[in-house]
């Protein structure tokens, strides 16, 4: 149990002459107890930074901190980390008392008797105590996760690190999983970084999430300021399914011009803006009213292209009637609204919820109008 | 009879095109069967001739074509006796040296690519390449300078001065066999490692990692996990080993010299002199040369099954 500082973290790679940069300057603090979720495209440096506090990569620049001691330089044995891998590494030759002892034989000094209590102990609490004598190879895929995540719980470590601990799960298992990672980390209080390029890993199961793009870090925050409040383009673009609708404009004043409409902005909203002329208006699906016909100056007359029915909602991919641009709007629509393609209806951003990025750097320069104040505390 | 109707009908043969088809795949077989028989034939056919040699009389040798079984009266296993009296001594020796320098090999060879291809160091590359490269060095090539070392190096001189013959089990042969062991352990480490690191760099990667993260150090490593996991490869060297070090007679003709068991002659050397001699006798080499054989074939009996299998863990 312990907390952990990145500190100006920075990774680099030898690539023949060239040099690439990992991760670059990645500066946060997870907090004793918190399951962090880092979360990203391929290649945005998460795993690296999950694998230098492991201890399986070297710093190149910064400094790493568990509990204000550094452990840069240190080899992994000497950092009391657990990992759970995305291919389970399990010892294929050991059953799988013999894996989740391993670890202990290696870095305790418990007796064997000890050794064989926890076992049993973390064998009843993944409820597995009757595969204890199996090879991993005569295992499920789930199981065989479980054991991996039995062989990090039984060593009682100060992190537990995690790489794509689900990814190789059928999806039903996944999600039966992801629920019972979040119990377990709650029993057991241990400080937990999660690797994912899963949004909805990210989303469902963390304290807070770290969005990583290009080796940088791009935002860190709890589930829900990162889906109410995205710092940038990316971001936004990242965390939600459907993703975000962007829309590139010109601003002159308090009009944005897109190639298909234009959009009056409120002289507060405009405000906001300051200088900038070349905005990205950012709106979720569900943020998008459809209405049988533009009645509002802002609406836009638009032809529903193709309907993605879910059960409880359509997503209605809605092209503006001028059709200059011929990018669709995803906007969500309750299930039972019987719509189809073809139809033409009318669409409406509600300014209280448009997000309004620069286009320039994709920095958000207007968040939604108190969306996070409307979560409201449901009991009490 | 109604399916082949229909495969005419679709694929639109009439009956001169579907009996010339037949006529094709039939001429195939009987091509096939024919070069089968005659490759059997061509390969079995010495090792007949040598068997039946081996257990016919010298007249009966002279008298009928190697191929041709003896009869009930032609019928001795003389052959095999004066064959057996010449070998055995030797068959000794080789397995003494044989199988401890099969053995020093692979665990030194193991040892190497486990360095080679799980640990990150310097120079790395280059070690590789004196490896790969000391494959390929033609025996020939170093005969020379192997026999200048074991001239310079008094080995019998350092055994003696250690105290080695005043042991109860030491004998005045293990000088020059402790020279083969030691030849071709240093011999055999190359190909070893080479084996051993193409099989490492298959194993996942990961599992290292997670040992490294559960705390164990390089020693623990190699002895906990690569080692248990490197149990199919051994079998595979062992056996490749074993034959190559059995078989091999140009080293110890160098370094032993005549095929004086005492000396620590090997099987190899033996069986060549029983080749020379003023009268060729063909019975006795044939014996020979199955006897020299057994060794090799009980390995193959024994490991061959993994060997085929090849490598999984």
């Amino acid at each position: 149990m312990a907390n952990l500082t990145f500190d100006e973290v920075t990774k680099k790679f030898r690539d023949g002459n060239s040099e690439i940069v990992a991760v670059e300057e990645l500066s946060m603090e997870i907090n004793d107890g918190e399951f962090l979720v880092i979360v990203g495209p391929s290649g945005c440096g998460k795993t690296t930074s999950l694998r230098m506090v492991a201890g399986l990569e070297t710093i190149t620049e910064g400094d790493l901190r568990i509990e204000g001691r550094s452990i840069k330089g240190r080899s992994p044995q000497e950092r009391n980390a657990a990992m759970v891998f995305q291919s389970y590494a399990l010892y294929p030759h050991m059953s799988v008392r013999e894996n989740m002892s391993f670890g202990l034989k290696q870095s305790t000094d418990l007796s064997s008797d000890e050794i064989r209590k926890r076992v049993d102990e973390i064998g009843d609490v993944l409820d597995i105590p009757e595969l204890l004598e199996r090879k991993p190879d005569d295992l499920s895929g789930g199981q065989q996760q479980r054991v991996a995540l039995g062989r990090a719980i039984v060593r009682d470590p100060d992190v537990f690190l995690m790489d794509e601990p689900l990814s190789n799960l059928d999806a039903k298992l996944r999600a039966d999983m992801r629920t019972e990672l979040q119990r377990l980390q709650e029993e057991l209080g241990v400080t937990t970084i999660y690797v994912t390029h899963d949004q909805t890993e990210a989303m469902t199961m963390s304290d807070r999430i770290a969005i990583m793009d290009n080796g940088k870090l791009q935002q860190i925050g709890t589930p829900m300021e990162c889906y109410y409040e995205p710092n940038n383009i990316f971001v936004g673009g990242f965390i939600g399914e459907p993703s975000m609708n962007f829309i590139n404009c010109s601003r002159d004043a308090q009009t944005l011009s897109t190639d298909d409409f234009d959009y009056e902005l409120s002289e507060s909203t405009a405000m906001e803006l300051e200088s900038a002329t070349n905005i990205v208006l950012g709106i979720r699906p569900e943020d998008v009213v459809v209405v049988p016909e533009p009645t509002e100056p802002n609406d836009v007359a638009v032809e529903v292209d193709v309907v993605e029915p879910f059960g409880k909602e359509n997503n209605l991919y809605l092209i503006p009637r001028s059709r200059e641009s011929n990018e669709a709007v995803i906007g969500t629509v309750n299930g039972r609204t019987r719509v189809e393609s073809g139809d033409t209806v009318g669409m409406r951003f509600p300014e209280e919820h448009i997000h309004l990025f620069d286009g320039n750097s994709g920095v958000a320069l207007r968040h939604p109008v108190a969306e996070q104040e409307e979560i409201t505390p449901f009991v009490g | 009879m109604k399916l082949t109707t229909t495969v005419k009908n679709a694929v639109g043969w009439n009956d001169t095109d579907l009996n010339e088809r037949f006529e094709q795949v039939q001429r195939k077989h009987v091509i096939a069967t024919i070069l089968t028989v005659a490759l059997a034939v061509f390969w079995v056919s010495p090792l007949w001739g040598g068997i039946t040699t081996a257990f016919k009389t010298q007249s009966a040798f002279i008298s009928t074509l190697p191929l041709t079984p003896p009869t009930v009266d032609q019928v001795t296993l003389n052959a095999w006796a004066v064959a057996w009296e010449t070998l055995s001594p030797t068959l000794w020796n080789s397995l003494i040296f044989t199988i401890p320098a099969m053995v020093f090999s692979a665990v030194l060879g193991s040892f190497a690519a486990y360095g080679l291809s799980m640990v990150n160091w310097r120079g790395q590359v280059a070690l590789m390449t004196a490896f790969i490269l000391a494959i390929f060095l033609p025996k020939q090539g170093i005969l020379l300078p192997l026999s200048r070392f074991w001239n310079t190096v008094d080995l019998e001189g350092i055994l003696t001065s250690l105290g080695y013959f005043s042991l109860p089990f030491a004998d005045p042969s293990h000088t020059n066999l402790i020279i083969l062991i030691i030849t071709h352990s240093a011999y055999g480490i190359s190909i070893a490692t080479l084996l051993f690191r193409g099989y490492y760099l298959t194993i996942n990667h990961d599992i290292v990692e997670a040992a490294r993260i559960d705390g164990a150090g390089i020693y623990a490593i190699y002895r906990h996990i690569i080692l248990p996991l490197s149990y199919p490869m051994f079998m595979v060297v062992f056996i490749f080993q074993f034959t190559q070090i059995y078989n091999e007679f140009l080293y110890a003709l160098i370094l032993v010299g005549g095929s004086d068991p005492s000396a620590g002659a090997p099987v190899t050397l033996a069986l060549a002199e029983l080749n020379s001699g003023f009268s060729q006798n063909w019975n006795n080499q044939m014996a020979g040369a199955f006897i020299t054989a057994i060794p090799t074939l009980i390995v193959y009996i024994a490991f061959g099954e993994q060997f085929a299998k090849g490598v999984e863990y």
